[in-house]
């Protein structure tokens, strides 16, 4: 059960890992269109 | 707890039989302190989105913050009003004896980190020695920002300097986290530029705004109220000249939402009582609707002279100019766009706004044709090469602002027409 538990984290860990990575990706996007009505 | 410590136990010894029991008790700290963890940063990013109601639209005519009269116009709507108020306008400025004489205004446009481009302009402008003192000066966002120093002369350049070679981004806002764009109102936080500009415009800026305008020059920044849709034009000496003990930090509200990029920055929230009730109108950049502005084209100088005859006053007839400063290019510079939704999305926003402020080229042209202004366009041209580095780079800023005031040192060539308007 311990060995379950330890993948379960560890899938929870790089789950999130991604999710950080992607929201990072869409919010440095996200930037550069609002920047746009600065004209930049 | 015994029971607890006894299932832990079970699960250390990897009992099958009581895992489908065990499993969730066991888990369930680690769930809830994630939960936990989710809501208190949901909590912590929605605190300051609570507003009061926006001001019905049947109300907004009544509406006067903090009871200065004149304090704003809108720009479509309200003809009747500015044309009373050009009135007064004038006659203030035959009281101080400038009625007679040339007068130059001045439209300073949005652009962001390009109003670098402006404040060099102005700078080596006055360096050369022929910047007039302009009769009324206009803002829009970054031109909102450099405008209260252009509307005070030349004793203020050094402070233009500052703001346009001395900062980064840090000196501009602060990222949120990354639930921001879901669950805020910004995706950044504008407290570093409040703060910038509440050091600038300090009690003596106020004053100094107050004396000018009695002598019947304004100084006009526009922002856009998001709940109407409808661009507000601020009369900020009049509410420099109100003495209100609130006037300074309406005013820093004021430049601070003209330059609120939505979706970048947090919009202004400003408080007004209608009919003894409370309402909140959220204002944005101004650049949402116009990238610079003259004056209304609601606003004819033809019927203005019909008011003053009307009212028993001569109107002296006298030469008027108008500068406008486009802290941008014409055009957005050519680009691989690679086929992705932000990338399409970023260079539609980019041309858009590029397109919007050649529009108001136009609109200004219209109007200082009809009313027999001088029309003299500047922008930041082809040959400037330096490449654009990220928000507020401060080796960019300097670049354009060196620039700018190289041009403005050796005589800016204004262009009399719109791009691509041929007579």
């Amino acid at each position: 059960m311990s060995q379950r538990l330890t993948w379960f984290l560890a899938g929870a860990a790089c789950a999130s890992m991604v999710w950080f990575v992607l929201l990072m990706a869409i919010n440095q996007g996200l930037l550069q269109v609002f920047m746009g009505f600065s004209g930049q | 707890m015994a029971m607890r410590n006894g299932r832990v136990a079970q699960i250390i010894g990897g009992s099958a039989r009581t895992t489908p029991v065990l499993v969730p008790c066991s888990w369930h700290p680690v769930l809830t302190t994630l939960l936990l963890c989710v809501i208190l940063l949901g909590l912590a990013s929605c605190a300051s989105t609570d507003r009061l109601p926006a001001v019905p639209l049947a109300l907004a005519s009544k509406t006067k913050p903090l009871d200065i009269p004149d304090a704003r116009f809108y720009a479509v709507g309200d003809t009747d009003r500015l044309v009373a108020f050009a009135e007064k306008v004038y006659i203030r400025r035959s009281r101080a004896g400038l009625a007679a004489k040339p007068s130059s205004i001045l439209a300073i446009s949005g652009g962001g980190d390009d109003g670098a481009f402006g404040g060099g302009l102005l700078i080596g402008w006055s360096e050369r020695g022929d910047r007039p003192e302009f009769a009324t000066v206009t803002g829009i966002s970054t031109g909102a920002l450099s405008a209260p120093f252009a509307f005070l002369g030349s004793e203020y350049d050094s402070a233009l300097k500052e703001i346009y070679t001395n900062i980064d981004a840090d000196d501009v806002f602060q990222e949120r986290n990354l639930l921001a764009v879901v669950a805020s109102d910004a995706m950044t936080d504008s407290a570093p530029l409040r703060a910038m500009i509440t050091r600038f415009v300090d009690d003596r800026i106020i004053s100094r705004i107050a004396e000018e305008y009695q002598k019947g020059r304004l100084l006009l920044i526009m922002t856009t109220n998001l709940d109407q849709g409808r661009a507000v034009i601020w009369n900020i000496g009049a509410i420099a000249a109100s003495g209100h003990p609130r006037a300074r930090k309406l005013i820093i509200d004021i430049l601070l939402a003209s330059a609120s990029l939505p979706g970048i920055f947090p919009p202004v929230m400003i408080d007004i009582t209608v009919e003894g009730k409370r309402y909140q109108e959220m204002h944005v950049d101004g650049g949402a609707i116009a990238q610079a502005f003259l004056y209304p084209p609601s606003l004819s100088f033809k019927k203005v002279r019909e008011i003053l005859k009307l009212d028993g006053l001569k109107y002296k007839k006298h030469k008027r100019v108008a500068y406008i400063i486009r802290n941008g290019r014409l055009y957005r510079p050519e680009a691989n766009v690679k086929r992705s939704t932000l990338a399409i999305l970023t260079q539609t926003t980019t041309t858009m706004t590029a397109a919007s402020g050649v529009n108001d080229t136009y609109r200004i042209y219209l109007t200082t044709k009809r009313d027999g202004v001088g029309f003299n366009l500047a922008y930041i041209d082809d040959d400037f090469t330096v490449p654009y580095k990220g928000p507020f780079d401060k080796g960019y800023m300097r670049a354009l602002f060196n620039h700018g005031f190289q041009k403005g040192l050796a005589g800016y060539p204004w262009r009399n027409t719109p791009p691509g308007y041929q007579e």
